[in-house]
């Protein structure tokens, strides 16, 4: 080494800092060089005296125990404040919360207001759409009572309710003219879906069977006793059905045709069959005409106060041509 | 070396009361204990992070001491002996008065040559003191050669042994 050495040079040589190949040049450099070696001696010199000095610090017995048995100690103490520390802000998270609750509930801003009278609001109109998806099922009840506290039952169909047992109450009221057909028409289809036209037809078919049939028993009745006139119309204040007021009119025309014809053109048995017809279509009128009236939205109920109006016009049509035939005849 | 040894000593040499470097030496471990939770230092790391907090809580104990200064100093001046006859010569004594002496050399090194002085005589390499004290490691040899040196104009002053 052509340089002479700095005192930290020779001082991380005397600690034994330097890398193996400085070293080597460093240990030749202190062979060769008288200045450098003093040097090294008086850095020597002064690690001496440093280790010398703190020896006796090094030397010092160290508390490890009574070290050991204190870090113990605090750790414990250290844990034991962690989880009050922790006990005592989970009690605070949840005091906090309850007091912001409350603050909340007593302090309405108007925005708050505003979002709680939407929320009252909003319960409200659910409360009314429930109430009213409920509403069918009252109506039904009431159709019921309706049908057995209004529709006192006829003389000639006290059987009538056992042909179809099965059906559904929705359809008792409004059944009447049909069942009169299927004790007269075995081959009728039941069907409750059966078009207007079709029941007209088995309507008109079943008169003109019964009443033949009731001329051919030479059976007795009193068409004054049934009047067409005493429809339950009278009791209706408006009309349920657009064109309820045709089938009034209808009705009014034919059963003046057939009074005028007079009571004495009919057999005593077309009389009988005729009343008791009668009777049973207006039952039939009324009974659907007070589920239509109940239930404006049915239009199921709307189909059967038409059928029956139609029935009624058939039948009546049928006697209107039967007298005028037998006051032809005459 | 144990590591609370070095821990301990270091204390001990800048603090000059025992109780404090037991103070010390426990809030080191105490840290360490909450740092092995977050990070814990690296093993290779070890020694030279607690004999940094080591020195950096010393340091700040040394602002705010009073009464074990006092006190040391009182000790010092009867270990010395006004006229160098009156105090007791037994080998506890003796040896304690040479600590004193050592640590009130040492107590006129600046930082960061003091500490370097520390840390080496705990036996950390420069790399270590380097990073401990948080600088150059071509730095260390010189700081350390200036501190010898200083620690020998100083104790020589004082009245130490050569």
């Amino acid at each position: 080494m052509e340089f002479c050495l700095n005192q930290a040079t020779l001082h991380a040589y005397l600690d034994g800092e330097l890398s193996p190949e400085t070293l080597n040049g460093v240990a030749l450099h202190l062979a060769a060089c008288d200045t450098c070696a003093q040097a090294a001696h008086a850095a020597e010199a002064e690690l001496a005296i440093f280790n010398t000095a703190f020896a006796p610090v090094m030397q010092a017995s160290v508390p490890t125990e009574k070290l050991r048995a204190r870090l113990d100690e605090a750790i414990a103490e250290m844990n034991a404040s962690h989880r009050q520390s922790a006990t005592r802000a989970a009690t605070m998270r949840v005091r906090s919360f309850f007091e912001s609750l409350v603050a909340s509930l007593t302090t309405f801003t108007p925005r708050q207001a505003t979002a709680f009278a939407s929320l009252l609001v909003a319960v409200a109109l659910a409360v009314v759409f429930f109430a009213l998806m409920g509403a069918p099922d009252d109506t039904n009840s009431s159709k019921l009572i309706a049908r057995n506290a209004e529709t006192p039952a006829p003389a000639g169909s006290a059987t009538r309710t056992d042909d179809n047992p099965a059906r559904g109450d929705d359809q008792v009221a409004v059944q009447t003219p049909d069942k009169v057909v299927n004790t007269s028409v075995p081959a009728r289809n039941d069907s409750g879906g059966a078009s207007v036209a079709n029941r007209s037809r088995f309507v008109k078919a079943a008169v003109n069977t019964r009443t033949q049939v009731a001329r051919t028993r030479g059976e007795g009745g009193d068409v004054a006793a049934a009047p067409a006139s005493a429809v339950p119309t009278a009791t209706a204040s408006e009309p349920v059905i657009e064109d309820e007021k045709t089938y009034l009119n209808s009705i009014a025309s034919l059963t003046s045709a057939i009074e005028a014809q007079g009571a004495e053109g009919m057999t005593p048995t077309l009389r009988a069959e005729y009343a008791r017809n009668l009777a049973v279509v207006n039952q039939a009128i009324v009974a659907s005409r007070v589920a239509a009236r109940r239930n404006p939205q049915d239009t199921d109920a709307k189909e059967f106060l038409r059928a029956a109006y139609q029935n009624k016009v058939e039948l009546l049509s049928a006697v209107a041509d039967q007298t005028q035939i037998a006051s032809g005849r005459d | 070396m144990l590591h609370h040894r070095a821990v301990y000593n270091t204390s001990y040499a800048l603090l000059r009361d025992s109780g404090l470097a037991e103070d010390v030496t426990q809030e080191v471990f105490l840290r360490l204990y909450r740092q092995l939770d977050a990070q814990p230092p690296a093993n290779e790391f070890l020694r030279p992070w607690l004999l940094r907090v080591a020195i950096n809580l010393s340091h700040n104990t040394m602002r705010s001491r009073t009464r074990s200064v006092a006190r040391e100093e009182e000790f010092a001046k009867q270990a010395v002996g006004d006229d160098g006859l009156t105090a007791p010569l037994d080998a506890d004594y003796e040896r304690r008065t040479e600590i004193e002496e050592a640590r009130r050399a040492l107590e006129k090194i600046e930082e960061p040559m003091r500490s370097c002085l520390l840390l080496k005589q705990q036996g950390l390499s420069y790399r270590e003191i380097a990073s401990t004290l948080s600088i150059n490691e071509t730095y260390v040899g010189s700081l350390v050669a200036r501190g010898r040196k200083e620690f020998a104009r100083v104790y020589g002053k004082i009245g130490g042994r050569r």
